[in-house]
């Protein structure tokens, strides 16, 4: 069990320290990284003090605390699947639009 | 009458020449909208007397009758017709499928392969999992935007002037197919279908995307497709 925390400790410190230093090189947004600082410091609290999650179960009325992690993790992973599948849409849209300007723009430069 | 057609095309110098050649004889201009082919396919198409537009890098068949429709607009066509690049559709069907336009009965026309034929009555080039693929893909044609066609898939339609204007073409491959049924329902069009014949190849059936493994997981992508449009503007 300690070799998990350990482990997991060891992670969450390796992101936050990259989470930095993008924000030093300005490769993300202040906003965004407050986000990010919040989520992981409390995954490394749960990775900490793993019953403090039975206090949200109770709260919420969730049998055990493990289970209110698994169905948070469930809901931000899907979350973000939705949310990178409609950014990739609209990229496809611009990529199209720049490509079919350029062949337009091709043509009209050849006559 | 001013006839545009519009020949979307992906690698396709084995047989473009001849369909280029074809769709002249029945119209006042040919568009070839190159999308991104690695080989000759623009060129040959020009010495056959298309004009070529073409996409740097390769988009999809959807994003590349969008151009295609684009770039006709330009020209303030009567009529516009799309047809695969692929030989799979005869250019004498093209007097046929305006008529409807020509009579003011329609807005927009599609060329059906099924029409009025069941499994068993199917061409004889028509493959077994096409006819199967065609006819799933019709129904959830109909489930997500209410509107029944007997060949949704079909390549081979024509405009007038009106629907042309109108439709507006917002998917990037294959899901365009069934995205133009939805503009014709979003935009109270007149739809007719007219009976065609489908010209399954050697060639056709001998292209890497039509193999069956492919078919079904770009049927699969295509299906996901449209659902995404169905809920993303």
């Amino acid at each position: 069990m300690i070799l998990f925390k350990a482990l997991f400790l060891f992670f969450i410190l390796v992101i936050l320290i990259r989470l930095c230093r993008r924000l030093k090189n300005q490769q993300i947004r202040v906003t965004n990284f407050l986000i990010w600082l919040f989520f992981w410091l409390i995954a490394g609290t749960i990775v900490i003090y793993p019953e403090s999650t039975n206090y949200l179960a109770h709260f919420l009325g969730i049998g055990r605390g493990a289970d209110v992690v698994v169905y948070f993790s469930l809901a931000i992973i899907f979350y973000f699947i939705f949310y990178f599948t409609v950014r990739l849409h609209v990229i496809d849209v611009k990529i199209a639009k720049i490509v079919r300007n350029i062949s337009l723009k091709e043509e009209k430069d050849e006559n | 009458m001013k006839i545009v057609v519009i020949i979307p095309a992906y690698n396709e110098e084995k047989i473009i020449r001849q369909v280029v050649r074809a769709a002249r004889q029945e119209s006042s201009l040919v568009i070839v909208v190159d999308d991104g082919s690695t080989d000759r396919t623009g060129q040959i198409a020009q010495e056959a007397g298309a004009k070529i537009y073409r996409h740097i890098i390769n988009l999809g068949l959807g994003a590349t009758l969008a151009t295609g429709l684009m770039v006709a607009r330009k020209y303030h066509p009567e009529i516009v017709v799309t047809m695969d690049a692929d030989g799979q559709h005869r250019a004498q069907d093209i007097p046929s499928l305006i008529e409807p336009l020509e009579s003011s009965r329609a807005d927009f026309v599609v060329g059906s392969r099924f029409l009025g034929k069941s499994f068993s009555q199917r061409d004889e080039s028509v493959p077994a999992i096409r006819w199967f693929y065609n006819w799933f893909a019709n129904l959830f044609t109909f489930f997500l935007f209410g509107i029944k066609t007997t060949d949704s898939q079909s390549g081979l339609r024509a405009l007038n002037s009106l629907a042309l204007e109108k439709i507006d073409i917002k998917s990037r491959e294959m899901e365009v197919s069934s995205e133009f049924f939805k503009e014709v329902k979003n935009n109270h069009l007149r739809l007719e279908e007219i009976p065609i014949k489908g010209i399954y190849t050697k060639y056709s059936s001998s292209k890497p995307d039509l193999g069956k493994t492919q078919n079904l997981s770009t049927g699969a992508k295509t299906f996901f497709n449209l659902l995404l449009h169905k809920f993303i503007k």
